[in-house]
């Protein structure tokens, strides 16, 4: 079971939250096309990489936040929350080798676009 | 014939308690401290099964809880290991896959037939023709290993515990002592865990000074404040060190789950003692080193007579020592560090005649001791990712690498005298502590709005253990004869042979064909064997080869376990008590219990329609929402427009999600410039709260709305029927004249002399009715008020049966019930309330588009058989075929027009008034029904409702 770095509750289990699912824009409600809203309901990308995940602490804050998973290592990085000072709030890195090999070894940093 | 030796000086066993017992018919006694394969071997029984295929007379093999051969009925008990669980005083003890008798098995016939069960047998005999499987699998049930359940058995207490230990060490042998010793010296919490019914690992059997050693270190652990769990086994790890725990040694509970998050592992699970492959290496008498001393030191029980021991390395020498002390005549031993090999036993089924060494020598004896070698337990390993790897001139495998929280100590990382075994240990134990340190920081400051932590983040402590040796080890797993492999499958190096042979040459697929190392052993004496043998076969090494991959559970852990116990809510409403009390017949609607009805549901119908009646709708879910953009919510959560809603008044609306299917539906209304009551459905309470929240958060962070769920804040009572005002207007001073308060409206005020309550006029049941929320420490009080005041009227509760024959009635559909997960909402037939020129709604583009599809229509139908009533979920099918056209949705008996009428779900073409639909009943028979103009069987126009 997963350790998932809830923003505001600390570490928690992930059966203490929900994964609403990787977080993709929805189309124009108005100007979409029945493929491109196909997309958006049903299809998602498995790669083996970093992707942008919703969850919902549902045992605890109950609030929702995005948190980036890699899915090859299940390292998680948590990136600002809004509202958070931009350009002091990095991300961090929080998963201690879960799967043995090298957690994001070549992945490049994830910034967050300081104003310095 | 008793085999019990003179006192030992390691011996666990009390002889001041003698513990009567019975094994196989006969009346035996053991002691306290015995296990149960220890005290029948004390009372001189040394048959403990039938093997699972071939049902060969087994003995005892390793004298632990990994024996293949020594699982037995204890009691109503299956499946118990005897080789570990402790003697209890009068049980009675049954071998097991025996018939007629343990001496006596007509089944020792397939041995005679044994070419024939090679691998693959049955599925090759068996699987034509396929008619006859029924047939075979009724004789060949009869064949299958294991214990018998008795169903009578009362259901034992089991117990789950969650706990969140800085380091846990898995294994308490003096590795594992020395990690938990320093790692609680450096501050650490840590839980010990250890298989065995006490610490000190191969200790435990060993010399006085070993022992010595071993409870020194357990003396300082205990002290050190380090929770010790015997008697209990790590099962797994899964990610971020979630570690599985079984505890057996539970005062209360038969077996606990205990649940661990682990800030650091440390793998201390020492080394499995591996059998030898040769012919007859499954006669009773051919024992393990480790099983032989401890059976002598652990247990005062002589294993032999005259025994040959064939040793490759300590363990076998220092039996050799043991057998001499408890007066065993050794009559040869065999070194496997130079040419000494074991070629075969010979002698009955049932105990050893002879051993054939090599050189063509024949020694007489009853017992071969034979020490070739370790299994490195590598699962918990594999669990974290590490793919361990051979080393041929230490004939075992060594971890590769593991990530930076599990960290390996023992016998499974190296060889070393006890003293550097403990320093290694204890190292590891300190690398522990100071990681676990660094990764609670790192934990901790990653949640950017949880409680800060101080200071920079520790490094992670590098590892500068000094590594153990390797103490070189001959290659030792098969010798020139073929023999069992696999002890608890019954497969033999012959077989596996023969497997690699038809092309499964893979360790994984012969594995899953042969079914070695699948039995109840997992693997733990078997793998290395198996690989050795696949090697062979394909004259390659067994790195080459390579290994299978161990998953949890480590050990078995029973079902009652992981169910542990039951943490299944059940709610009810202030008035619950009530309900009891007047005899309501309970039923369980989601988690809440609520009353189906008292007594008469179709009495509670009329008396609804020509009196008053009253309901306890608590469950239905409420949901306070505050903000000015409570409008612009509304819009987008439901299909419907609430632009124009005034304060004081009340809509219904549909909630659809994005892919346009139905999911919620429900009344809001209006209560002030600012706040709103939304309800939803019962089940949906949860849901739609969450669902909301969503949109708020993540959709629209900008729009001023709270969300407050008060479905349990308030008690929800329905007052319907045609008296419902006059009964009302006796406890409230709400104006509730028609042209003040209409259909459609909500008021708040004092109710029974209860403040804040919330009162709208809506129709669930057709009839003019009133829905009352009344702040629910007040509800029983409100509804016995109700009930007083009303009693010249006739009023009565009513239950949830009642309510569903009304809604029915009145073609009212229940998401969930009349609507599945493809329903979307143009099928419900309020294509009104799906107003597409909202700008944007959830589900948007997928209702514009259902809008022009052809859906299936719900309808009302009316049954031409008034006395049947199809069951709900009745297909309905083409006249004279048996294609599927739609399905019954809701059906009652409707005691207000004496017919049988229902919802259903049907394709267009049968959707329009006095379409006839085929339904199929459960008997296979068929009946019509007929589509009916409105969805409302009873006041279309809803006259009633709006008086």
């Amino acid at each position: 079971m997963l350790l998932v770095p809830c923003p505001h509750c600390g570490p928690r289990n992930q059966s203490d939250l929900r994964l609403v699912g990787a977080t993709v824009p929805r189309p124009d409600p108005n100007a979409t096309t029945p493929e491109e809203w196909g997309d958006y309901l049903y299809l998602r990308d498995n790669p083996a990489d970093w992707i942008e995940e919703t969850w919902y602490c549902r045992a605890g804050c109950r609030r929702y936040f995005t948190l980036t998973r890699h899915q090859g290592t299940n390292e998680f990085r948590n990136p600002p929350m809004p509202g958070d000072k931009v350009g002091t709030a990095t991300y961090t890195t929080i998963s201690v080798g879960s799967s043995g090999s090298q957690p994001g070894a070549n992945i490049e940093p994830h910034t967050t676009g300081g104003a310095s | 014939m008793t085999e019990r030796l003179q006192p030992q000086s390691g011996e666990v066993i009390d002889r001041s308690t003698p513990l009567p017992f019975v094994w196989n018919g006969k009346e035996c006694t053991g002691y306290v401290g015995d296990t149960i394969a220890s005290a029948i071997m004390a009372n001189g029984h040394r048959i403990f099964a039938r093997s699972m295929k071939y049902h060969r007379p087994r003995g005892l093999l390793t004298a632990d809880f990994w024996d293949p051969n020594a699982f037995v009925q204890v009691d109503d008990d299956p499946n118990v290991r005897s080789g570990h669980r402790l003697l209890e005083v009068g049980v009675t003890v049954s071998p097991q896959n025996v018939w007629p008798s343990l001496d006596v098995d007509v089944k020792a016939a397939n041995q005679l037939v044994g070419r024939f069960l090679s691998p693959g047998f049955y599925y090759k005999t068996f699987i034509h023709p396929q008619k006859l499987w029924p047939a075979y699998e009724k004789v060949l049930s009869t064949f299958a290993p294991g214990g018998e359940v008795d169903i009578e058995t009362p259901l034992a207490y089991h117990d789950k515990r969650y706990t969140h230990p800085d380091v846990v060490v898995a294994g308490g042998g003096p590795a594992g002592m020395a990690a938990a010793l320093a790692a609680a010296e450096a501050g650490a919490s840590v839980l010990l865990v250890e298989h065995e019914h006490g610490l000190g690992g191969h200790l435990r059997w060993g010399s006085d000074e070993e022992r010595a050693v071993a409870a020194d270190l357990e003396a300082k652990v205990r002290a050190a404040g380090v929770e010790v769990l015997t008697d209990s086994t790590v099962t797994g790890r899964y990610e971020d060190n979630w570690v599985g725990i079984v505890q057996r040694s539970h005062p209360i509970a038969v077996e606990r789950l205990i649940k661990a998050r682990a800030k650091t592992l440390v793998v201390a699970a020492g080394l499995i003692e591996r059998p030898y492959v040769f012919a007859g290496n499954d006669r009773p008498g051919v024992m393990l080193s480790g099983a032989v001393r401890r059976l002598i030191n652990l247990y005062a029980v002589k294993p032999g007579e005259r025994a040959v021991v064939f040793s490759a390395n300590d363990s076998g020498d220092a039996s050799v020592a043991d057998l001499e002390r408890a007066g065993v005549e050794i009559a040869a031993v065999v070194d496997g560090r130079t040419t000494g090999n074991v070629i075969a036993t010979h002698g009955s089924q049932k105990a050893i005649k002879s051993v054939e060494l090599s050189g063509g020598r024949t020694v007489e004896a009853d017992l071969l001791v034979t020490a070739v070698g370790w299994t490195a337990p590598t699962s918990l390993l594999n669990m974290a990712g590490d793919r361990p790897v051979y080393d041929p001139a230490v004939a075992r495998f060594f971890p590769s690498g593991t990530p930076d929280n599990v960290l390996v100590t023992g016998g499974l990382a190296g060889d070393g005298t006890l003293d550097q075994l403990i320093e290694h240990g204890s190292a590891t134990g300190s690398l522990a502590a100071g990681r676990a340190v660094a990764i609670a920081h790192r934990l901790q400051a990653a949640t950017v709005r949880a409680a800060a932590v101080e200071g920079a983040e520790p490094d992670l402590a590098a590892d500068v253990r000094t590594p153990l040796g390797r103490d070189p080890h001959p290659e030792l797993f098969r010798s020139t004869t073929h023999g069992i492999v696999d002890y608890s499958e019954d497969v033999g190096s012959k077989d596996l042979v023969s497997a690699a042979k038809e092309g499964y040459d893979s360790v994984e697929l012969l594995k899953r064909y042969t079914t070695a190392t699948m039995g109840p052993a997992q693997g733990k004496l078997e793998t290395v064997n198996t690989v050795a043998v696949l090697a062979e076969a394909r004259g390659e090494t067994i790195a080459e080869v390579g290994t299978t991959i161990w998953r949890p559970p480590y050990a078995p852990i029973t079902l009652g376990a992981l169910a542990g116990r039951i943490f299944e809510p059940e709610r009810v409403s202030s008035i619950h008590p009530w309900h009891v009390a007047n005899g309501a017949k309970p039923i369980l609607a989601g988690q809440w219990i609520r009353p189906e009805h008292y007594g008469d549901p179709a009495g509670e119908v009329t008396n609804v329609r020509t009196n008053v009646g009253i309901i306890d709708v608590t469950p239905l879910g409420k949901l306070v929402l505050d903000g000015p953009d409570v409008p612009k919510l509304l819009n987008l959560l439901y299909t419907n427009s609430w632009n124009k809603l005034d304060v004081g008044s009340v809509r219904y609306g549909l909630m659809c999600a994005e892919d346009g299917v139905v999911m919620d539906d429900g009344v809001t209304g209006r209560l002030s410039e600012n706040r709103w009551l939304m309800t939803t459905t019962s089940s949906g309470a949860g849901s739609v709260w969450e669902w909301a929240e969503n949109w708020l958060q993540t959709a629209h962070p900008d729009w001023e709305v709270f969300v407050t769920p008060v479905t349990t804040a308030y008690t929800s009572i329905n007052v319907a029927g045609p008296k419902s005002r006059e009964l009302m207007s006796r406890l409230t001073d709400i104006d509730l004249d028609p042209d003040a308060f209409g259909y459609m409206k909500v008021r708040t005020g004092e109710i029974a002399g209860v403040d804040d309550c919330i009162m709208w006029r809506i129709g669930f049941t057709g009839e003019l009715s009133y829905e009352l929320h009344v702040p629910a420490g007040y509800g029983l009080h409100v509804w016995e008020a109700l009930l007083e005041a009303g009693a010249d009227l006739g009023v009565a509760p009513f239950g949830l049966e009642a309510q569903r024959i009304m809604r029915i009635e009145k073609g009212h559909f229940i998401v969930g019930q009349d609507t599945d997960g493809l329903t979307k909402a143009p099928t419900t037939g309020l294509q009104p309330l799906i107003k597409l020129d909202k700008d944007d709604f959830v589900g948007k583009p997928e209702l514009t588009w259902a809008m022009e599809q052809d859906l299936p229509v719900l309808v009302s139908v009316k049954m031409t058989d008034k006395t049947i009533v199809p069951p709900e979920a009745s297909q309905i099918v083409r006249p004279g075929t048996n294609e599927i056209l739609g399905r019954i949705t809701s059906s009652r008996y409707s005691p207000t027009l004496g017919e049988s009428i229902g919802l259903a779900q049907v394709p267009p073409e049968l959707a329009s008034a006095g379409s006839e639909l085929t339904v199929v009943l459960t008997s296979g028979e068929r009946t019509t029904a007929v589509v009916q103009e409105h969805h409302a069987h009873f006041d279309p126009e809803g006259a009633r409702l709006r008086v």
